[in-house]
């Protein structure tokens, strides 16, 4: 189960700074509030040994608006020690923020001091769940908070599997102990690229262990004959349906919106995090109504 | 709790060596080739947001430094925005060496990076012993403070004076600084003080022992007259707020962090 928090719940956006100063007018003249926008979602790299308006303006945000911690640097998949210092810097920025979980992903992104900036696939076996579990055993221990795992977009697989990957996941999550922050657009651009089912891929996620969604927009890349979690276009509706679907199962969680490139004006980010609001309330009507009519056969 | 096995480490070592090694550019695709553009798309969308104008001056270039920073070097900093600091530091003796570049290009990359870097300085205050100046004490500066020394007239690049063509050689110094504004202003300084600011302010040299190897290195005599232009520039620092007065001591490893693996103090000068 999600630690308890209800403070972030409902659709959230990713903080970016191409609408940070239009955020920041809005927070402080009250025409934006919690009630329009619920929560952000932050990569705290982007903010940790910085000084200047960026970091001003997100501590103004975060001093009106809950705030999720998501990060892309631990490497978890990696083979090298984790950097004592971004642990420490990470956890004191967890605390000031105070940040419900901590989140990356399941991926490496570092070789021998050499940093790749991108999260490539961990090749699915028995011994690479167990590695990637202890590591965030040992992640969990020096944060001093719960932390979440985000199942990653993949292009081509590395290495021979000895799992798949609702297999794989759900090994590293119970020798982790850990929550899923799931990535439905990843997910769909998964079923697309290599052509499986969405919907029984999410059939089989132990919904009990989804604590956060992300749901975010992809593009098929002609050049390589893929679809490419871009984070550049808005979310399409299977995309929705995914995150509903999920939802039903779980009841409220934190979604955030993500959108990473082709970043449009924070009106129309907004006018998207709202329809998505609406979907996600009906889900959750239903999820409770449901709820209901279990709950005298319990 | 079951731990893998070493078999098993060892088998992941081995294919993330060999994507590392694809990525680099080293071994053929193998089916994997698109990491290698994933990862170099993220490497020139970091330099394009940090380096507009050397990435401009590059232009079709740029895309093959990336690829051959990947194959010799690859970024070493987990956090995306060093990377920059990286290439540069890695390419600029090569720029010097290639008659196709200008010979200016290392020196804008450089002056771009510090002015980004004073734009994200953290502004922590330095322990002052004094607002006045001590002979035997290293020197307060703002800690949004950056130096580059310069060979040529970046400056008017980056401002928009002189928005292309050839810029003029001409060694000096420009000292970047960060208002409560969080506005970056630019200081030009002649090249013999900021070859004194280097010893004041990246090497954190006693006030008297930075004067007199500055003024050395840059091959001035410790005359009243050398002398008297430093102060005066040291004096222009204070009133703009730059110069606080004198620190109890040089900065602490502590103090300092863990470094990264290129800091703003490697970009002050030219990579030899």
């Amino acid at each position: 189960m999600p630690p308890a928090d209800r403070s972030r719940r409902g659709v959230g956006l990713g903080l970016r700074w191409e609408f940070l100063e239009d955020l920041v007018e809005r927070v402080a003249s009250g025409s934006l509030t919690v009630d329009e926008l619920p929560f952000i979602e932050v990569a705290p790299e982007n903010y940790l040994r910085r000084g200047g308006y960026v970091v001003e303006a997100f501590e103004f945000i975060a001093s009106r608006i809950p705030v999720l911690s998501h990060g892309l640097h631990l490497s978890l998949g990696g083979l090298e020690p984790f950097a004592p210092s971004y642990l420490a810097e990470l956890r004191r920025f967890l605390e000031r923020f105070d940040a419900p979980w901590h989140s990356d992903h399941l991926c490496f992104s570092s070789v021998d001091g050499r940093m790749l900036h991108e999260l490539l696939p961990m090749p699915r076996t028995e011994d690479a769940a167990l590695h990637v579990a202890a590591r965030i055993r040992e992640v969990r221990a020096r944060l001093g908070r719960p932390f979440a795992l985000e199942n990653i977009s993949w292009y081509r697989e590395l290495g021979e599997s000895e799992l798949d990957e609702p297999t794989f996941l759900a090994r590293v999550l119970e020798e982790a102990d850990c929550g899923l922050l799931l990535d439905v657009n990843n997910v769909q651009v998964n079923a697309k690229n290599h052509g499986f089912s969405a919907t029984e891929w999410l059939a089989r996620v132990e919904t009990q262990r989804v604590w956060q969604l992300h749901v975010a927009g992809h593009e098929h890349r002609a050049s390589e004959g893929l679809f490419v979690d871009t984070h550049g276009a808005p979310v399409e509706e299977p995309v929705v349906d995914l995150m509903c679907a999920t939802l039903l199962a779980t009841g409220p969680l934190p979604v955030v919106l993500e959108r990473d490139t082709s970043v449009p004006s924070l009106e129309e980010l907004l006018a998207e995090r709202s329809r998505l609001q609406r979907s996600y309330d009906e889900a959750i009507a239903e999820h409770a109504r449901r709820t209901a009519i279990e709950a005298p056969h319990a | 709790m079951r731990e893998p096995s070493v078999s098993g480490l060892a088998h992941l070592a081995a294919l993330q060596h060999s994507l590392l090694a694809i990525v680099a550019g080293h071994e053929g695709d193998c089916g994997l080739g698109i990491y290698r553009r994933l990862v170099h798309a993220n490497l020139l969308h970091a330099l394009n947001a940090q380096l507009p104008l050397t990435c401009a001056e590059l232009g079709p270039g740029l895309p093959r430094l990336v690829s051959d920073f990947c194959a010799e070097e690859l970024p070493r900093s987990p956090v995306l925005r060093d990377v920059a600091f990286e290439l540069v530091r890695w390419a600029e003796p090569r720029w010097r060496a290639d008659a196709l570049v200008p010979a200016w290009l290392g020196a804008l990359a450089r002056a771009e990076l510090l002015e980004f870097d004073c734009h994200t300085a953290v502004r922590e205050p330095p322990p002052l012993a004094s607002t006045t100046l001590d002979p035997l004490l290293p020197v307060a500066f703002d800690a949004t403070c950056r130096l580059a020394c310069l060979d040529h007239r970046v400056l008017d690049r980056l401002t928009g004076t002189l928005p292309a063509g050839e810029l003029r050689a001409e060694p000096h110094g420009v000292v970047f600084h960060r208002g409560l504004d969080n506005e970056v202003h630019s200081l030009p300084v002649s090249a013999t003080d900021a070859s004194v600011l280097v010893e004041l302010l990246v090497f954190e040299r006693p006030l008297a022992e930075g004067v007199r190897r500055g003024l050395a290195a840059a091959g001035a005599s410790l005359s009243e007259a050398s002398l008297g232009a430093v102060a005066r520039t040291l004096e222009e620092l204070f009133e703009r707020g730059i110069l606080l007065g004198s620190r109890e001591r040089a900065t602490t490893g502590e103090e300092a962090g863990a470094p990264w693996p290129v800091s703003w103090r490697d970009l002050v000068r030219p990579r030899p």
